[in-house]
């Protein structure tokens, strides 16, 4: 099947965007035929950046003063241009258009990214995602090419947009149609490219003003005279891009289009009717979706790590939840849970039109199989995605596994680390644990020890007594020292402040039992400091 | 079940006891049957009293000495000790994981140490760490936990328990949960005031003992309140290289004489 691309053009969408107040309800729909310009300041002098097409019409061309189109048009509405305020409220349209195919790429030839006034387009590569616009007895491309049309027409209308589509196989095609013909829709029917292209002039394939001038001045003016000249003649007067332009335009060329999502997306979508807004039914839909999307991933054989949800609100505002998990995951349920707690958040407003359940990430088949499993497998799994749960509502930091680690300091002695160890990570059954004689290791440890007061005998011994946190303690028992000196090999700074500790494991005539340590030589005349690090069961 | 060696009276008391439990458990429905399943300590006498051993896919509330924050770990040390007794025993499940709700801060004199738990004879690898920052996180994380049939256990250290009404649904949710899936709780908390909701399958209380010295933890430990059972005491000794409680010989503590760096406060904070 031959690709189909729409592309979608709104002659005044720096207006028209404008028009809308904060809460995304078109406003002052009667000022449709007032003249408007956007204005830049340009050398000191305010000029105009871009034009509607009622001032167009009025003779106002972009690059003029503001003086001049003031003078020309008194009533003129004149606004501060801003390109970036132009480019999101674009990219928020692109978004918006994902209910119809979630490919769907911003047309950068254009304004706000190119001067030609304050129109933009986005193109929608809809092969194959017309059917969803079927209607009843109606089964060619061309009713359903069209009833996807008008609906985009009509909802955009809604939005407060006026455009005019084109749909053709290739998408500079579908751009020179939209842009340059009248028709609020145009269907090209498929390989009809020459015929729908011809009657256009030659800007349409969007040349340079430069070209566009040479050609005009051999008398070149529509595509149709050039598509009748011999190639290589055209190439070497007026260089090979136009070449390459009229291969695009016809298809005969790849147009690389910046697709907001990769090819073949694994994406479910449902709209409603009637928009829905309650809880319970937003949920439903939830599950639905989920469940078509998994049921797509099983037959694919492969498992998302991280989905998404996106609402579509019927004032054009997209909403989103997404959440990760850290086994590929193919099951709605699970995927379900984790979404649902970030519901609350959702304002659907006057209600959802559209709703969409994506995978943004994911893994081919390995380790999905688990489903199938050993009981114990099923046992980790289930921990896994309780995992998941856990992190999905109390950040990923909070969710953790404590791994082992090489070093004899206390502190470095163990990592957190976010998920199973892997095969080849030191686990606590193949590290080394340290020597025998020094196995005595806290029940909890501080991340940073808390100095306390004690007294020694002598200052080599273990303390007699010591106050922390403003209690006393008496030591019945004291093992130790186990002297460990700081990894001096190691690059880290923070060994430089770091001495020798001698670590002794006390005990209270009640059997409370501490790990105290002494920070310095007491051999090297060191003023003694004394640690709490741990504290044992 | 008491272990052979140690099988005396209390022991066929023991027996027996559980045996009723089964066949009650039966009788109940063959799902019960699981539900009712205990665990051993290791301790003839202890799993005597507990009639064959702790509950497993109950609730279970352990209490520190302290009145707000806990400044030893005996009951850290006896969670871990009742945690490496369930891995061993058969009613854990096979996958044998542990969901362990920590504190944020320093509160509870650090966080919980591999190899500290490592040395007690627990494998950190079977645990899964979550912090949360309240109580009311902790206590909806340690709910999850319960629910999760794939868990063994599920531990959560948590503040005072709160008096009245509404603690006592938290904790009738939780032992709900644990009901269901099997999965054991424990509730790890300070002694901040003697409020006990009830709704726990029981109440230890904990304060470490003198070890004389002595590597393997020494606690007293006195089981306060039993549903269906009596209330006791023991003084327990964990031995960590054979993952079994002991009796423990009474160490009478004696500090050496220390000549006064400057008068001593006392130890009435920490009392």
């Amino acid at each position: 099947m031959a690709r189909r691309f729409l592309y979608l053009y709104i002659p005044d969408f720096s207006f028209d965007w404008r028009r809308r107040d904060a809460a995304g309800n078109t406003v002052a729909v009667a000022d449709d035929a007032r003249p408007a310009v956007l204005t830049r300041r340009l050398v000191g002098t305010e000029t105009v950046a871009a034009v509607n097409q009622a001032a167009a019409l009025q003779g106002i061309a972009v690059g003029r003063p503001l003086a001049d189109a003031r003078a020309m048009i008194p009533d003129l509405s004149v606004t501060e241009a801003d390109p970036a305020a132009d480019r999101k409220q674009l990219e928020r349209l692109a978004a918006w258009c994902q209910r119809y195919t979630p490919m769907v790429a911003v047309d950068s030839t254009a304004a706000p990214f190119a001067g030609d006034g304050g129109s933009a387009g986005l193109t929608l590569d809809i092969t194959g995602c017309v059917h969803l616009f079927r209607r009843q007895g109606a089964a060619d491309l061309a009713t359903e090419e069209q009833a996807l049309g008008r609906d985009c027409l009509a909802a955009l209308n809604r939005l407060g947009f006026s455009a005019r589509l084109a749909v053709a196989d290739a998408p500079l095609a579908a751009r020179a149609v939209a842009r340059f013909s009248a028709p609020l829709l145009t269907l090209v029917p498929e390989g009809r490219l020459r015929l729908a292209l011809g009657a256009l002039p030659v800007a349409a394939l969007g040349l340079s003003p430069a070209t566009v001038e040479a050609l005009d001045r051999v008398g070149l003016r529509r595509i149709a005279q050039l598509l009748d000249q011999p190639r290589a003649p055209l190439a070497s007067r007026f260089g090979v891009g136009l070449i390459e332009a009229l291969d695009r335009a016809l298809g005969e060329r790849a147009t690389a289009l910046d697709m907001k999502l990769p090819e073949e997306p694994f994406q479910e979508r449902i709209a409603f009717a009637e928009p829905i807004a309650l809880r319970e039914d937003l949920e439903g839909a939830a599950r639905q979706t989920l469940g078509a999307l998994c049921r797509r991933l099983e037959r694919e054989q492969a498992g998302a790590r991280r989905v998404r949800l996106r609402f579509f609100r019927v004032d054009g505002e997209v909403l989103q939840v997404s959440a990760g998990t850290s086994r590929a995951c193919r099951e709605a349920d699970t995927l379900f849970r984790l979404l649902v707690q970030h519901f609350d958040k959702l304002d659907p407003g006057f209600g959802i039109d559209m709703m969409l359940a994506e995978m943004l990430e994911g893994d081919r088949a390995e380790g999905v199989q688990a489903a199938l499993g050993s009981t114990e497998m099923r046992d980790r799994d289930a921990v896994t995605d309780l995992g998941d749960r856990l992190a999905n509502r109390l950040g990923v930091d909070a969710v953790h596994r404590l791994q082992p680690v090489e070093s004899h300091l206390p502190e470095r002695a163990e990592k957190r680390s976010a998920g199973r160890p892997g095969r080849k990570a030191l686990t606590w059954t193949n590290v080394r644990p340290p020597a025998p004689e020094r196995a005595a290791r806290p029940v909890r440890l501080m991340r940073r020890p808390e100095p306390v007061e004690a007294t020694a005998l002598l200052p080599d011994h273990p303390p007699a007594r010591f106050r922390w946190r403003g209690a006393d303690y008496r030591v019945a028992h004291a093992a130790g020292p186990e002297r460990l000196a700081p990894e001096w090999w190691r690059d880290g700074s923070d060994d430089a402040s770091m001495s020798t500790r001698d670590y002794f494991r006390v005990e209270d005539g009640d059997g409370r039992r501490f790990w105290l340590y002494r920070d310095g030589l007491a051999e090297r005349g060191e003023a003694p400091s004394w640690f709490l690090h741990g504290i044992f069961s | 079940m008491g272990d052979p060696k140690h099988r005396d009276e209390t022991g066929q008391r023991a027996d027996l006891a559980s045996l009723r439990a089964r066949v009650r458990a039966i009788e109940r429905g063959g799902a019960e049957a699981e539900r009712g399943a205990r665990f051993s300590l290791g301790h003839a006498a202890l799993d005597g009293h507990l009639g064959g051993g702790l509950s497993a896919g109950r609730v279970h509330e352990l209490v520190g000495e302290a009145r707000s924050e806990l400044r030893d770990g005996s009951v850290f040390g006896f969670a871990a000790a009742l945690l490496v007794r369930l891995l061993a025993s058969p009613v854990a499940r096979r996958g044998g994981e542990i969901l362990w709700c920590a504190r944020e801060a320093n509160m509870f004199g650090g966080a919980p140490y591999g190899w500290g738990l490592k040395a007690l004879g627990l494998d950190p690898e079977r645990v899964l760490f979550v912090r949360a920052r309240d109580e009311t996180d902790r206590l909806w994380a340690m709910e999850e936990g319960l629910r999760c049939g794939g868990l063994a256990a599920v531990v959560a250290e948590l503040g005072p328990a709160r008096p009245g009404e509404a603690g006592r649904v938290a904790e009738r949710r939780l032992q709900l949960a644990a009901e269901a899936s099997g999965v054991s709780g424990f509730l790890l908390r300070p002694l901040a005031s003697t409020v006990t909701t009830g709704a726990a399958e029981s109440r230890w209380r904990i304060a470490a003992a003198p070890s004389g010295g002595s590597l393997d933890p020494v606690w007293s430990v006195s089981l306060e309140r039993l549903r269906g059972g009596r209330s006791g005491a023991w003084q327990l000794l964990w031995a960590m290289s054979d993952g079994r409680f002991r009796e423990a010989e009474e160490f009478v503590s004696v500090p050496e004489e220390v000549p006064e760096a400057r008068p001593a406060a006392g130890r009435s904070a920490a009392a």
